[in-house]
């Protein structure tokens, strides 16, 4: 085969999807939902926008709850660094500044998945972060540009 | 003359007797009185008059000279001792012989005389002294004393 | 400037009521309003603390739910001004020995609000802070309220407490009024009655409307005016009946008064009674020398006669000497029988007041024999002994004699009187004397009677110049003797004392002027 740029911008995009799967081979990421409000698959900016806050409702009009695992948790640390590009640290004060100025509900933080699944699975319009593949048969993975994992 | 025939009888007595009459009164000037009236008689020593100016006077006089005196005359208001009183000391004290005692006094009240009467006095005068009626009785007493003996 | 009642008492209630409206206008509202501002402060501050602890936990916890929640409260309340995040964040020097710490503004609600970091309270804004620090982000909570509320609530308590003032006032001006006018009648007419009463109208009375202590002196007026009146009549009563007893007691003192003079004159009478006799034995005395000695002079006369005849010229001679004793003897005897009657025609008048110089011995003496030879007249067992001292230095003194004869023989008497009681007491050796005796001392005459009779019981020493006082039984004596005689020798300017011992002595000593 012969470098064409073009190919060779194919060829970087994928190295780097390697490498992200690659580094998301590292620790992979699974967007689960309660059966109801999140939708079955989303693009990743989409999640983005909702994990940031920036959506209030999903479609069907339930609330849209964050649930997430605790920056000081490898899964949490993951999260933070490729959904929102910041440290734990970081993390925290762009909440804290959002929930002051009233623009956001904040995301709930738990320090085991277990307890995670289990309040996703109970709270309709909930999306969290794990890394493993669910358990709960009562919530559903979010399909992720595609993938089941991320 | 009365009087003189009676003088010369005392005269006679006086002679016979030498006898002193006492005169006792708190007035002095019946000295000079009885020395007036009894004047002859005094010079012719037929009597012989004492004074005694109070009662106790009289006594002491008394108590030397009572057998020469005959006669105790005696007024009765005298200051001290009293003319009855004196008199009924010398009738108490002499009765042998008692002397003669003849009070003369202003006092002419019953009671004064019944008085002296009492105490034994031998006669009683009164004042102003009569002496007419003094020569009288003394002539009187001394007849009877002489002739009784 | 007096105040009158009415004007007091309502004074009193206004000044009350103005007062209360003072409190409420001004000093209640200042400290409800400092009040409701502390407890803001407290709240705020609360508040800011809440946020900031929930802060703590959102960081350190991750847990944002109470966060949200408090932020939620804080800004649904009205009263928010903003509410602000600042950041502390200590900047050391190079040299890490000295520190700043910068204030940032992270956060703010709402948005449009740019406060600084160091605001702080004003009158329109409470501004608090609470601390949090997390090891990720340090600061306070900057909290603003607007004390918005507060001002109103202050306005519009000011206003409502200025219609209650108002009305208080005007109510309790009113009541004052009605007060003090309810008081003040009653006591004016109190007043102008009890004026009326003072000028002398007995018919006043006031009414009484109330049961309560207005009432009572109303009613206690009312008696005491009653009172009043009915006294009133009885001093009338008893001024009439008063002036009638003093007329009575005008002539029972006008018949007294001449009872008295009566009795003086009585008195006189019995001295003078007691007189008599004494100078019947007086003048007999005289008398006899008087008839004697000029009876012995007739005798003599008749013997003259004789002895002329006789020839006896020495006879003569001493005859007409006592002739001539003798007529002297009868002038005395005669002078002193014409004194003793001129004497007691004398004692028996009126006494004429009018002094004369007279020899004070030869009254005494005068006195002496007529005072005791009065007594043996009376009673033939009386007897004393009479010692007379008299000082024949003293020269005729101004007296009244027949006045001062009577004070002697008053004493003389009275000793007498006392020897001779004794007398009949004690028989043994008891021996009356009765002194006299006359002595000049510089200036003044002394006439000492004394006695040794009964004296003077201890008891009676005061009385004994009383008149009417006497110690003899009744009918004996009238009493008046040393009363008369105390009163003749004031009237002579002298003194009259006397010394005693009961039972044993008597001596009164007069002391008259020697002039």
């Amino acid at each position: 085969m012969r470098s064409s740029p073009g190919s060779r911008g194919l060829l970087i995009i994928l190295l780097f999807s390697m490498s992200l799967f690659a580094k998301s081979q590292e620790s992979t990421l699974i967007a689960v939902g309660n059966q109801s409000g999140a939708p079955a698959a989303m693009k990743l900016s989409e999640l983005r926008a909702v994990l940031m806050g920036e959506k209030q409702r999903w479609k069907n009009g339930n609330r849209i709850i964050i649930a997430l695992m605790k920056t000081n948790t490898s899964v949490g640390k993951t999260t933070s660094a490729r959904i929102y590009e910041m440290s734990g640290d970081e993390l925290n004060k762009f909440w804290l500044a959002l929930v002051f100025q009233g623009k956001a509900q904040p995301p709930y933080f738990f320090n085991s998945t277990s307890d995670l699944e289990n309040f996703v699975a109970q709270n309709p319009g909930a999306i969290g972060i794990l890394d493993k593949p669910i358990t709960d048969h009562e919530i559903k993975a979010i399909m992720i540009d595609g993938q089941k994992t991320f | 003359m009365q009087s003189l025939s009676f003088f010369c009888l005392i005269i006679r007595f006086i002679k016979i007797n030498d006898m002193k009459i006492l005169v006792v009164d708190d007035e002095k000037d019946m000295q000079t009185l009885f020395e007036q009236r009894f004047r002859k008689e005094i010079r012719t020593h037929e009597m012989v008059f004492i004074f005694a100016f109070s009662g106790e006077e009289a006594l002491t006089y008394l108590n030397q000279h009572v057998h020469e005196v005959v006669l105790i005359l005696s007024d009765i208001n005298m200051p001290g001792m009293s003319g009855l009183d004196l008199l009924g000391h010398i009738k108490q004290k002499y009765t042998k012989p008692p002397p003669m005692v003849m009070m003369i006094t202003a006092y002419g009240d019953a009671d004064n005389y019944n008085e002296a009467i009492h105490l034994g006095a031998d006669d009683f005068l009164t004042k102003p002294l009569d002496f007419n009626v003094l020569k009288e009785k003394l002539k009187i007493k001394f007849n009877d004393k002489d002739f009784s003996g | 400037m007096v105040i009158n009642l009415k004007t007091r008492i309502w004074l009193t209630v206004f000044s009350i009521v103005l007062l209360f409206t003072f409190f409420t206008l001004f000093y209640f509202p200042a400290q409800q309003r400092k009040l409701l501002i502390k407890n803001y402060n407290t709240e705020v501050q609360n508040l800011a603390n809440s946020v900031a602890l929930a802060v703590n936990i959102a960081i350190t916890d991750q847990n944002y739910n109470n966060l949200g929640s408090t932020i939620k409260l804080v800004k649904d309340d009205p009263r928010l001004q903003f509410v602000s995040m600042v950041q502390y964040d200590t900047v050391w020097s190079n040299d890490h020995r000295n520190f700043q710490v910068k204030k940032m503004i992270f956060k703010t609600f709402p948005e449009n609000e740019h406060p600084e970091p160091d605001v702080q309270s004003n009158n329109s804004i409470i501004v608090k802070r609470g601390a949090f620090n997390t090891p990720v982000i340090s600061g306070v909570i900057l909290l603003a309220f607007t004390t918005k509320e507060i001002n109103e609530s202050q306005r519009k308590i000011r206003f409502a407490s200025l219609i209650v003032s108002g009305i208080v006032l005007f109510i309790g001006i009113l009541l004052g009024l009605l007060l003090a006018k309810k008081i003040s009648i009653p006591i004016l007419a109190l007043r102008d009655a009890a004026k009326r009463v003072g000028n002398g109208d007995l018919t006043q009375r006031v009414n009484n409307r109330s049961g309560d202590e207005i009432g009572e002196l109303a009613n206690a007026f009312n008696t005491m005016v009653d009172d009043l009146s009915l006294a009133r009549k009885e001093l009338h009563e008893t001024n009439v009946s008063l002036s009638s007893a003093n007329q009575t007691l005008n002539n029972t003192l006008g018949e007294l008064k001449s009872t008295q003079t009566q009795l003086i004159q009585s008195e006189k009478m019995a001295s003078l009674g007691e007189l008599t006799a004494g100078i019947a034995h007086e003048i007999q005395n005289p008398l006899n020398f008087v008839n004697n000695f000029s009876e012995v002079n007739k005798e003599l006369i008749d013997e003259i006669e004789h002895e002329l005849n006789a020839g006896n010229k020495e006879g003569v001679i001493s005859i007409i000497r006592d002739l001539k004793k003798n007529e002297e003897k009868i002038i005395q005897h005669g002078k002193r029988a014409d004194a003793i009657v001129k004497g007691m025609l004398q004692h028996s008048r009126s006494t004429s007041g009018v002094k004369e110089l007279t020899d004070i011995n030869v009254l005494a003496n005068e006195y002496t024999r007529l005072s005791y030879h009065g007594l043996r007249a009376k009673d033939k067992t009386f007897n004393a002994v009479i010692q007379t001292d008299f000082d024949k230095t003293i020269q005729k003194i101004n007296i009244v004699p027949q006045d001062m004869g009577r004070v002697l023989l008053n004493l003389l008497t009275n000793a007498f009187y006392s020897v001779n009681q004794k007398k009949k007491h004690h028989e043994k050796g008891y021996e009356p004397t009765v002194s006299v005796s006359t002595k000049k001392i510089y200036d003044k005459i002394e006439i000492r009677i004394k006695d040794n009779g009964m004296g003077i019981q201890h008891k009676v020493l005061g009385k004994i110049y009383q008149p009417f006082f006497t110690t003899k039984p009744p009918g004996q004596g009238t009493g008046l003797g040393l009363s008369i005689s105390y009163d003749i020798i004031k009237a002579h300017a002298g003194e009259i004392k006397v010394e005693t011992k009961e039972g044993e002595f008597a001596e009164f000593i007069i002391l008259l002027p020697y002039n």
